[in-house]
């Protein structure tokens, strides 16, 4: 057996993890290897150089922080903060939906009267009137004639004309 | 074990006090910070509360505990650069001699000097067990402060025992170049 392979094999061999016949391998070629006698003695110092490495003892409310980490809320990030703000705001799904029902007739409502209030006329269509108009495009429109959607580019169309 | 999964506090206290030591230094010489290790050690036990019902004990317990220990030390030097504070600028090859009091120090003095001298020793090993990889780094202490054999060690890092192996000739030839005076 070779000086490389032999080198390879001290760590097992100082660890204790090879079988005996490749324990013997290792020693006979230590017995007449001069080199690899040397080479391992020093990583046998070096090992047992590491012994030299202090303890340190726990602290005394070691065990207590380990106590309060355990009953500590849990650390949060920036998007469970917000989540937990929201939250925060809407307590339970069961008030968070009839608030936002409410909000939604509150807008259409809104939208109504300061679109009366501006003094849109309804000059369009109804929906059931424009489907059988073939020349109304506003068919097939993302956005159907008489609802909010359509409201708000109404509202902009006439801010646009009152500038002119 | 199954008491503190049924979340009694007082088996866990006492499961605490039997491991922290072994813990905190295993963490130690990992980190190489004290306040860093008792930090991360008293996660470890918070781990090991939290996670007591997916403990299985067919698996030996310090097989367990070093796995948590050893996750949560690689994952924390994976993200975070823990400031050093063991640095010896005189631990480098242009001052041969004074490394050298690595092998000439004895245990049975404990004079001022000695004492010194001792923890000079062991900061040096400190620094150079720290500027091993994680994985090498891991597997010396698991194996020289442990004593565990290569299987529990490839256990615990989750690989093979030649990776471990491999692990540990790598780690003892960095550790020579590191440590012998030359
Ligand atoms: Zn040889």
């Amino acid at each position: 057996m070779n000086c490389r392979t032999i080198l390879k094999m001290f760590a097992a061999y100082q660890d204790g993890e090879l079988d005996s016949s490749e324990r013997s391998r290792v020693e006979s070629h230590l017995e007449s290897c001069l080199s690899c006698s040397k080479y391992y003695a020093e990583t046998e110092g070096v090992w047992q150089a590491l012994d030299g490495m202090q303890e340190i003892e726990p602290s005394p409310g070691f065990y207590r922080s380990i106590f309060k980490k355990i009953h500590a809320p849990p650390r949060k990030n920036h998007f469970q903060k917000y989540l937990s703000w929201i939250m925060d705001f809407f307590p339970a799904p069961a008030v968070a939906i009839p608030v936002l029902l409410i909000c939604i007739v509150c807008g259409v409502a809104m939208g109504n009267i300061i679109g009366s209030g501006l003094g849109i006329e309804k000059n369009y269509t109804t929906h059931s009137q424009s489907l059988t108009n073939v020349n109304t495009v506003g068919v097939f429109s993302p956005i159907p004639p008489g609802t909010l959607g359509d409201g708000y580019l109404r509202l902009a169309g006439i801010s646009e004309e009152h500038k002119k | 074990m199954g008491k503190v999964a049924q979340g009694d506090t007082q088996a866990f206290e006492i499961l605490v006090h039997r491991h922290q030591k072994r813990i905190l230094n295993l963490i130690f010489r990992f980190i190489g910070d004290r306040e860093q290790a008792e930090d991360v050690a008293q996660d470890v036990f918070v781990r090991v509360w939290q996670a007591a019902k997916e403990y299985e004990p067919k698996s030996k317990f310090t097989t367990w505990v070093y796995r948590i220990s050893a996750n949560l030390c690689i994952d924390l030097q994976k993200t975070v650069h823990y400031k050093q504070i063991f640095v010896y600028p005189h631990f480098n090859a242009e001052h041969p001699n004074e490394s050298n009091e690595l092998f000439s120090y004895s245990d049975n003095s404990r004079s001022p000097e000695d004492l010194m001298l001792a923890a000079e020793k062991s900061r040096t090993i400190s620094a150079a067990i720290q500027k091993l990889p994680y994985n090498q780094r891991m597997a010396v202490i698991l194996k020289k402060f442990e004593g565990l054999s290569y299987s529990e060690i490839a256990k615990v890092l989750g690989c093979s025992v030649s990776a471990v192996e491999s692990l540990l000739v790598r780690a003892k030839k960095n550790l020579r170049e590191k440590l012998l005076p030359r």
